[in-house]
């Protein structure tokens, strides 16, 4: 073995061994299904023979009435022998079409379900809430009402290759998310920081969103969450990066670092947070920033080492404008 | 399906390796639903094995499935971790040493593992317990054999972390 360690795991986990009692109920359990399965079988068949005979019985029993039924006068003691209850195949045929207002209203009938599919396609198509992940891979998600991916977006190449590899399409934003978290940490480099943007109108939602983010997120490294608008979103994709790239991006700028565009849509959120941290960005500047707009992401557990402000846990601000301190 | 007597050397041969795998994911009393689905499966599958590792592989990556529904389903109903952990004190594990010295080792791996999280704790299963190259665990997962030597490489790495 390679170290102490990994000869610990191996010898502990071979300490364990199949209980005899267990084995002895799986084994008794795959009989039980064994037999129900026969017994199935055998009730399957006899109902196919009984099936095979009544259909038989039926058509001898056809063929004779037909035969008799060719003269008149034995048509006419059919017809009287049969009851209400018995209708005639002309009348069966007849209950099968309706009427010409029946049929109008079935129409309708048709239609207006037909509407209602398209509307609840519509509805469960509609988004309500856009996910940016910014790593290196930079992807988008949209969410649909009930937190199921309706689209994805890749907003570079690695983000293509990590939504290639998790496939998060019509899948619950939970899952989809934990499976995402895997695929761009094994794209990015060692102690890669995960930057989570969400743009929701819907506080609940968007305090939903944020707990599972950190939680799918930050499970394997660090991972900050903030609320971001449509606008600023619009405007960090005109610039062909994600919103905490393009915030990163706005506050070097600010700051006088000669930075293009480009150089920041290529560069890992690690990069960017440790370019801030050499600029001696006060993580404080930024949580204002964030403070003026609105979202309150200020406050939380935040204890990382770059540029702060993406914290965990839901702001409290109501503030509108992205620029409202200026 | 398959004869009962298949059934059972199978049981025979690869029971050990289930369970563990099984134990490793959930708790004993899932883990025994997952091995009775893995081998319920098993039984239901007329496929034909080329060897009898091949048919360990089959074996071991329906039971991690299983185990990951299972997983899933406690996340849905909202079963804490901590509740989970308890029940690696029970006596189901099936560790034939009863010294204590044993239980406590393989209850802080087991929850070392389940630290780890998921990925890397099925490579770092694969690698490390049952001797699977990155390329058979590719295979086994569906997931890239870079990726998978990327995970192992750092489960390893987390994993002497936790344990030192």
């Amino acid at each position: 073995m390679a170290n102490n360690e990994e000869y610990q795991v191996k010898e502990a986990i071979e300490a364990i061994h199949l209980p005899d009692d267990i084995a002895a109920r799986t084994l008794a359990s795959i009989e039980a299904k064994r037999k129900q399965q026969e017994n199935e079988r055998t009730a399957g068949l006899l109902t196919a023979q009984e099936g095979i005979h009544v259909n038989k019985h039926a058509r001898q029993k056809d063929k004779a009435v037909e035969e008799s039924s060719n003269s008149p006068a034995s048509r006419h003691e059919i017809e009287t022998s049969k009851g209400p209850g018995s209708p005639t195949p002309q009348k069966r045929r007849k209950a099968l079409h309706f009427t010409k207002g029946g049929r109008i209203v079935a129409i309708a009938a048709c239609l207006a379900l037909v509407a209602c599919l398209i509307a609840d396609a519509v509805d469960f198509l509609r988004p309500v809430a856009y996910v940016g992940i910014d790593v290196n891979p930079s992807v988008e998600l949209t969410l649909n009402r009930f937190d199921i991916v309706v689209g994805t977006r890749a907003l570079n190449d690695d983000g293509q290759r990590a939504l290639d590899e998790a496939s998060c399409m019509w899948r619950v934003f939970d899952d989809a998310a934990r499976d995402l978290d895997g695929a761009m940490r094994a794209i990015a480099d060692e102690g890669a920081v995960v930057e989570v943007s969400i743009d929701c109108d819907n506080e609940n939602r968007y305090a939903a969103l944020a707990a599972q983010s950190n939680d799918c997120f930050g499970r394997n490294g660090e991972a900050h969450c903030n609320r971001t608008s449509a606008e600023e979103r619009q405007a960090a994709h005109n610039s062909g990066m994600g919103v905490a790239k393009y915030r990163a991006y706005q506050t070097l700028q600010e700051a006088g670092v000669n930075i293009s565009a480009e150089e920041c849509a290529s560069m890992s959120m690690r990069e960017l947070r440790d370019l801030l941290a050499e600029n001696e960005i006060d993580k404080n500047e930024e949580k204002n920033e964030h403070a003026g707009m609105g979202y309150g992401q200020g406050r939380g557990d935040h204890n990382g080492n770059g540029a702060g402000g993406h914290d965990h846990g839901s702001g409290s601000g109501n503030g509108n404008g992205k620029h409202a301190q200026k | 399906m398959r004869p009962s007597e298949d059934i059972s050397r199978a049981m025979n041969e690869h029971g050990d390796a289930v369970w563990r795998a099984c134990v490793a994911y959930v708790p004993a009393h899932d883990a025994e639903d997952a091995l009775q689905n893995t081998f319920l499966k098993f039984a239901m599958n007329d496929q034909a094995f080329s060897n009898a590792e091949h048919e360990k592989a089959w074996l071991l990556r329906v039971a991690i499935n299983e185990c990951k529904d299972a997983l899933k389903a406690a996340r849905a109903k909202n079963i804490s971790l901590e509740s989970r952990l308890e029940t690696y004190n029970d006596h189901l594990l099936g560790i034939q040493d009863d010294s204590t010295q044993t239980e406590i080792g393989v209850k802080r791996i087991l929850e070392a593992m389940d630290a780890l999280g998921d990925p890397p704790k099925t490579q770092v299963y694969l690698a490390l317990v049952e001797g699977y190259t990155a390329p058979e665990i590719s295979e086994m997962t569906n997931m890239p054999e870079n990726t998978v030597y990327s995970w192992i490489s750092r489960g390893r790495k987390r994993l002497r972390e936790v344990l030192s």
